[in-house]
């Protein structure tokens, strides 16, 4: 293995987990979605052998085409399919990788993205996970920006409500663990 | 960045399975191995690009000085697939009616001239090579006067 080869192992380590959690919200399943990534990586390593930082916006813009398109091709296949009673199983794995600590956290916060319309979640996990600034996010998604900040905000103000209950559940840090202080009422109970 | 975007951000996205690493890196191998096949293929491939531009080029000056009748097998020989022929005239010119001598009978003459342009498609990259083809064609038509 030569130092060519470490370069493209070093970049894909270094954003394969991110490109998968972002697959993981467009794919039925967790292999479906390493499918796409694999497909996403190589087509993007062949135009951009160097592992080019600026280019990674259009190495999730590659995620969301092949994901799209794969969902496409099985959904024709399942509409082919109907008799035989197939339908896709849900991507019940966990997309998450928690300290010890952690794990109910991320379990509830997986739920709870779950429960999210898939443009939100999308936006939330470029935004978050991937980094990625809300220009770049609305040239990946075909959007306007001003219509991925909004679902953005619509995201984090429904996540919210959703966790609220369960602050006391929430560890944030996995080093120090800590409870989430949710905003208050304003008009708390004497 | 608020309390619930520090919650989300801290939790770390889980791994690719170790045989996507290794999916990643059979596919990244056949592409350099493609790559190495095909700078060898360069080699042989430059004489025979020289042959097929040459062949296009006596194939052109074919076109003016005899009347094209058969058709063109260019790349035969190589890998590439024909990818289509289109044929687009680009001026029509009306010479009239005049008599031949030789046949002591009228006849109305035309002259079309036409570019042919042949596509061909190399399976393996996809790359695509056009040959455009003009030619000049004297159509000779019978004329009745009945």
């Amino acid at each position: 293995m030569g130092p060519v080869v470490d370069i493209w192992k070093h970049c894909f380590e270094r954003v394969a987990p991110r490109l998968l959690l972002y697959a993981c919200q467009l794919c039925p399943t967790r292999a479906d979605a390493e499918d796409v990534v694999q497909m996403a990586f190589v087509r993007w390593w062949r135009r951009f052998p160097d592992g080019d930082e600026r280019h990674i916006p259009l190495l999730y813009a590659a995620v969301r085409t092949i994901a799209l398109d794969q969902r496409r091709s099985q959904q024709r296949r399942l509409a082919r399919e109907a008799a035989s009673v197939m339908a896709l199983t849900q991507g019940d794995a966990a997309v998450f990788d928690p300290a010890p600590e952690q794990r109910e956290t991320a379990a509830i916060v997986q739920e709870a993205l779950e429960d999210l319309p898939e443009p939100q979640r999308e936006v939330v996990t470029l935004k978050l996970w991937a980094g990625l600034t809300f220009a770049q996010i609305a040239e990946t998604t075909g959007e306007s920006i001003n219509t991925v900040s909004g679902r953005y905000r619509y995201a984090l103000q429904a996540l919210e409500k959703r966790l609220a209950p369960r602050r006391h559940e929430l560890v944030l840090e996995p080093s120090a663990p800590a409870l989430i202080p949710f905003p208050q009422p304003a008009n708390p109970l004497p | 960045m608020n309390d619930i975007e520090t919650l989300l951000s801290g939790l770390a996205p889980r791994g690719p399975s170790q045989t996507l690493g290794q999916r990643v890196a059979h596919d990244l191998d056949l592409d350099r191995q493609w790559l190495q096949g095909r700078q060898v293929r360069r080699r042989w491939l430059a004489p025979v690009a020289w042959a097929v531009a040459g062949a296009a080029a006596a194939l052109t000056m074919s076109a003016f000085l005899i009347p094209p009748a058969r058709s063109t097998t260019i790349a035969a020989k190589t890998t590439l697939l024909p990818a289509g022929t289109i044929r687009e005239v680009v001026h029509t010119e009306d010479e009239g009616i005049a008599f031949n001598e030789a046949s002591q009978t009228h006849e109305h003459r035309l002259r079309l001239i036409s570019v042919e342009r042949q596509d061909w498609i190399d399976p393996r990259d996809g790359a695509r090579i056009t040959v455009e083809q003009p030619r000049e064609e004297h159509l000779v038509l019978p004329v009745s006067y009945q």
